[in-house]
């Protein structure tokens, strides 16, 4: 029991930090992303079509990879930025480049929920593009936006397990490293149930951030 | 105030173009309510949309207080537009923010500083009679309050204009008169114009000056609102009021069953005070059978109403019925 825990309990910080990075660095580039996409579409506040087709082409390229693919893809960028190819910090960058288009695509798709209605009133109050972005379309869409937050770290913590068959550090690596390949069944369970219970948190405080925040 | 020449609104995709704005003149004078009716799909929220670009207008001019709209940079429109209010159907409040945040909202677009924004908000409340729910969200509060609210957000910066989208259609009658209320009182208040789109026959009588009838993307008459009601120019028209809900007149009589003949009698202020009925019943050689009626008091105090009514007898002392009827300025028409 003393070996299990010794095993898998460093692998919890490990795990939280790759996840908690990349998400938090998925926000803050996929928000404005997000944001782009919504404006520049067709129809959008500021429609430009030449943007637009060119960040959802990007997007959907990158989404279209499947995330092992897009990880051995990246290691030469990975790196350049962190000087390593392997290891928790070397992992922070698959993660972050796999959710970036990800959560764009899904804040797009909060901000296309927004009744219509709503974003008419703010422009016929005389409002400008960022105003509306920034006190109407952000504010609105605050639950949505939370669950996909939500939905992007569990993402993460599933990724963040496959980061390990590259030695990438967290629950997933130890899983790999004692559980598959010593055959050690003990830490594969512990760390399987540390996973689920990570994902588990996660989902009941987002889950009820949304609630508590959504006033409608 | 608000002059219009020739509007032209066209949306295009890739294979047609639809003209939802035919070629659209009308004025509309300071302190007046124009109301806007016509059937779904006529282009009546397209061209109110035009008047502050919402939507942009293909071509045609629209002039308000001597600024012309359509000329205006994207910076001098967002500030036109701040002097134009808009009420809609479904409110569009902003849901996560509460009663005040959301008539604070174009206050603070317009960086007016927290303690003006607050005496503001406070007078729009006062106004709107909300002020106990100054701290609740949208949903916590009914449908004619969300109006109300609206309303407040609408003409927090004292706009000249609110152009209102049936704003009356989602609320019951107490509710709707509410609103009305509150429209005319801002009309004296703050000395607004106001172009009223309405689906409701009751909402156009009770509030508007003049009438714009719109049809398939045209104006096809404008008038006022006594004359729309009460001797429309074209059938059309006449029609289109006829299948207006929220009429009185709703009973359908049909003349086959009725031995004497049906008639329909409308009346306008001159004649609705006079004792015209009785007249007829005395001098007469008829039977009058009353079937159906209704007096409406107008905006300005006229009044407007029609009477249904059977006369039996022989057919030349129905003419002269008739003629003595048409002597007195009652619109006879012979169902
Ligand atoms: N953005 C748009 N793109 C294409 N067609 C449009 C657009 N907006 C309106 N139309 C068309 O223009 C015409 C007029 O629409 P509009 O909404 O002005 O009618 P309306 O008189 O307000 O109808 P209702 O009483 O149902 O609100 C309709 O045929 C409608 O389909
Ligand atoms: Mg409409």
């Amino acid at each position: 029991m003393e070996r299990i825990i010794s095993i898998v309990l460093p692998a919890i910080p490990e795990t939280l930090l790759m996840v908690g990075v990349s998400s938090l660095i998925a926000v803050v580039v996929g928000l404005p992303l997000g944001m782009i996409l919504y404006t520049s579409q067709k129809g959008g506040l500021s429609e430009n079509l030449t943007v637009y087709k060119i960040l959802d082409g990007f997007v959907n390229i990158f989404r279209s990879l499947p995330f092992a693919v897009l990880m051995l893809l990246v290691m030469p960028l990975t790196r350049f930025i962190v000087g390593r190819r392997i290891g928790t910090t070397a992992s922070i960058v698959p993660l972050t480049i796999t959710a970036i288009p990800f959560i764009a695509r899904m804040f797009e798709g909060n901000f296309n929920g927004l009744d219509k209605g709503i974003i008419e009133a703010a422009r016929a109050m005389g409002s400008d593009t960022l105003t509306i972005l920034r006190k109407v379309v952000l504010k609105e869409s605050l639950p949505q936006i939370i669950s996909t937050v939500t939905m992007t770290i569990i993402n993460l913590i599933g990724q963040s397990a496959i980061v390990g068959l590259i030695g990438g550090g967290g629950l997933g690596d130890i899983a790999i490293r004692y559980g598959y390949s010593r055959n050690q069944m003990d830490i594969l369970y512990a760390a399987c149930i540390a996973i689920i219970v990570l994902v588990q948190i996660v989902q009941l405080v987002g889950n009820n951030l949304a609630k508590i925040v959504d006033k409608k | 105030m608000i002059k219009v020449k020739n509007l032209v609104k066209e949306f295009r995709n890739d294979t047609d173009v639809l003209r939802a704005i035919d070629d659209v003149s009308f004025e509309v004078n300071k302190g007046e309510v124009f109301g806007i009716i016509g059937l779904s799909g006529a282009g009546k929220s397209t061209l109110v949309r035009c008047l502050n670009r919402l939507e942009e207008p293909t071509s045609g001019t629209i002039e308000i207080d001597g600024v012309c709209i359509n000329d205006l940079d994207k910076k001098s429109l967002l500030e036109a537009r701040r002097s134009i209010g808009m009420i809609f159907q479904n409110f569009n409040l902003f849901n996560q923010s509460t009663v005040y945040e959301n008539i604070a909202y174009p206050l603070e677009i317009i960086g007016m500083d927290k303690k003006e924004i607050e005496e503001t908000v406070e007078e729009m409340l006062d106004f709107v009679d909300l002020k106990d729910k100054k701290n609740s969200y949208p949903s916590e509060i009914s449908g004619g309050q969300k109006q109300r609210v609206a309303i407040a957000r609408a003409l927090a910066t004292k706009p000249k204009i609110l152009l209102s989208d049936e704003s009356t259609s989602a609320l019951d009658p107490a509710n709707t008169e509410q609103i009305l209320n509150l429209l005319k009182s801002s009309v004296e208040r703050y000395n607004m114009t106001i172009i009223m789109i309405t689906h409701q026959m009751e909402v156009a009588k009770s509030i508007c000056d003049r009438i714009a009838v719109m049809e398939d993307g045209r104006i096809i008459e404008t008038d006022t609102v006594e004359n729309i009601f009460k001797s429309p120019k074209t059938e059309r028209t006449k029609s289109f009021i006829k299948s207006l809900p929220d009429v009185l007149e709703d009973e359908v009589f049909d003349p086959e069953d009725f031995k004497g003949k049906l008639l329909r009698l409308s009346f306008d202020s001159s004649t609705a005070k006079r004792p015209i009925m009785n007249d007829l019943i005395k001098t007469s050689n008829c039977t009058v059978n009353l079937l159906s009626g209704n007096i409406n008091r107008l905006r300005n105090g006229d009044v407007s109403g029609y009477l249904t009514i059977e006369l039996d007898g022989s057919p030349e002392d129905i003419e002269a019925a008739i003629d003595a009827l048409t002597r007195q300025n009652v619109v006879v028409e012979v169902l």
